[in-house]
């Protein structure tokens, strides 16, 4: 089910080649034929993919209203306006397309509609949903207006710095547990289900921590992307695992996958291989840590894979130039984003085509 | 060097909308050096379940030249650490 090889499978089955060959040598050329396809695919797995450096359009560092931002962890663009969070200030920003402020809403605080540590962002239709930290919920608004607080499933407990979703009336997130990877939560009835891969650790602590995932969904599927593997699974809504993508072999993500391998590792810290992922129409996005100057990780290159079917095909790589950039949205605007590093709220060009 | 010390609820032109106590359990710690740039240090409080929020274990921190946290985990220079 893992497509994309590595060389070292490739050899090893060679040596199986030769073994059967011995045997059967009206097959050695079907054989041949298949190791021939094999090596081919290695190559092509392992090419070097297109690197464009993207320009910027516009960036801000305080809003229109010369108040300042210092933790922004998701921006999400709908109807035309941005939405944005920061978990400092604990409240939501709605920005029109150039970035002024149109209106705050929430607080900090533990009331209704009011942030402790607002996160992520996701918006099916007029609907907003944002994962509240440490009031361990998602607050509602509809309209601009608090709709309700729902809290999390019992038992689970999301990260706050990974994606999740609202299909059907179910949030779908990651429920840092060690038996499963994808939580649905039906918010009307409080009930829940729980499905998807684990992979197993030495300890249940361990297999917890490791097994984050950050969630969206593309058409009928539900798109896990762990944040220490670089890998991109992919369920359907049953919950049946249809495809898991290793991207291991680009590049970027391999010299990652080497500096980690030369790392300590411990039960409850681990390097992660992405800061965010998104899906803009028939793309995702991961936002990558590439490995930097004196082992610190640098986060300021985007990986664009083109969805075709339940396959992802890595196609591009853009450079967001200096500084360490903790989220990522695409729309039809460009790519905007946060550089932690200068505190700076970015959009870069982007066409599409 | 030049230390300075900086309460996560510190809100920077914010509105405030009332005192929250679990806010005094996150520390972050921001060191300025002229010569090297700047590093941070952050920390988040952990518990005997991730769920019970009564229940204080300990504490897990880091420091590096990029820091996060949020209520379960701490991150400088893209290493997670979690309760």
């Amino acid at each position: 089910m893992i497509k994309g090889g590595t060389c070292m499978d490739i050899i090893k089955r060679l040596g199986y080649v030769f073994f059967i060959s011995a045997k059967e040598m009206k097959s050695i050329l079907l054989i041949i034929l298949f190791v021939g396809c094999s090596l081919q695919s290695c190559i092509n797995n392992e090419k070097k993919i297109k690197e464009i450096a993207l320009k910027e359009d516009i960036k801000i560092d305080e809003f229109s209203d010369s108040t300042f931002f210092s933790d922004i962890r998701s921006i999400t663009f709908s109807d035309n306006s941005y939405y944005v969070t920061d978990y400092s200030r604990d409240q939501l920003f709605i920005l029109d397309k150039n970035f002024s402020l149109i209106k705050t809403l929430g607080n900090k605080g533990q009331g209704p509609g009011e942030f402790l540590g607002a996160a992520h962002i996701y918006i099916n239709r007029d609907s907003v949903f944002v994962m509240n930290d440490m009031k361990q919920s998602f607050e509602l608004f509809r309209d601009l207006k608090y709709i309700e607080t729902i809290p999390y499933a019992n038992s689970t407990r999301p990260n706050s710095n990974h994606r999740f979703f609202e299909y059907n009336g179910c949030l779908f997130y990651n429920p840092s547990v060690s038996k499963y990877s994808i939580c649905k939560y039906n918010f009307k009835t409080k009930k829940n289900e729980m499905f998807g891969r684990i992979e197993k650790y030495e300890t249940e602590k361990e297999t917890r921590i490791k097994n984050h995932r950050h969630l969206l969904r593309y058409d009928n599927r539900i798109i896990a992307i762990p944040d220490c593997k670089p890998i991109i699974e992919v369920y359907d809504f049953k919950g049946n695992l249809v495809n898991i993508v290793d991207f291991s072999h680009v590049e970027p993500v391999a010299k990652m996958l080497k500096f980690i391998q030369g790392t300590e590792q411990k039960e409850n810290s681990y390097y992660g291989f992405n800061e965010d992922v998104v899906i803009y129409k028939s793309s995702l996005y991961i936002l990558i840590l590439t490995s930097g100057v004196d082992n610190i990780p640098k986060s300021n290159t985007i990986l664009k894979f083109n969805i075709e079917g339940d396959n992802f095909e890595p196609s591009c790589l853009y450079d967001l130039g200096n500084g360490y950039f903790n989220t990522i949205n695409v729309s039809k605007q460009g790519i905007e984003t946060y550089n932690v590093i200068l505190n700076q709220l970015k959009r870069y060009h982007y066409d599409i085509k | 060097m030049i230390a300075a010390t900086v309460a996560l609820n510190v809100n920077l032109g914010a509105k405030k909308s009332g005192e929250v106590s679990l806010l005094a359990l996150v520390n972050i710690e921001a060191l300025a050096d002229g010569e090297s740039g700047s590093s941070c240090t952050v920390s988040t409080n952990c518990y005997t379940d991730p769920w019970d929020p009564k229940k204080l274990t300990g504490t897990v921190s880091c420091t590096g030249k990029v820091c996060s946290r949020t209520d379960t985990s701490v991150t400088c220079d893209s290493q997670t650490t979690s309760c």
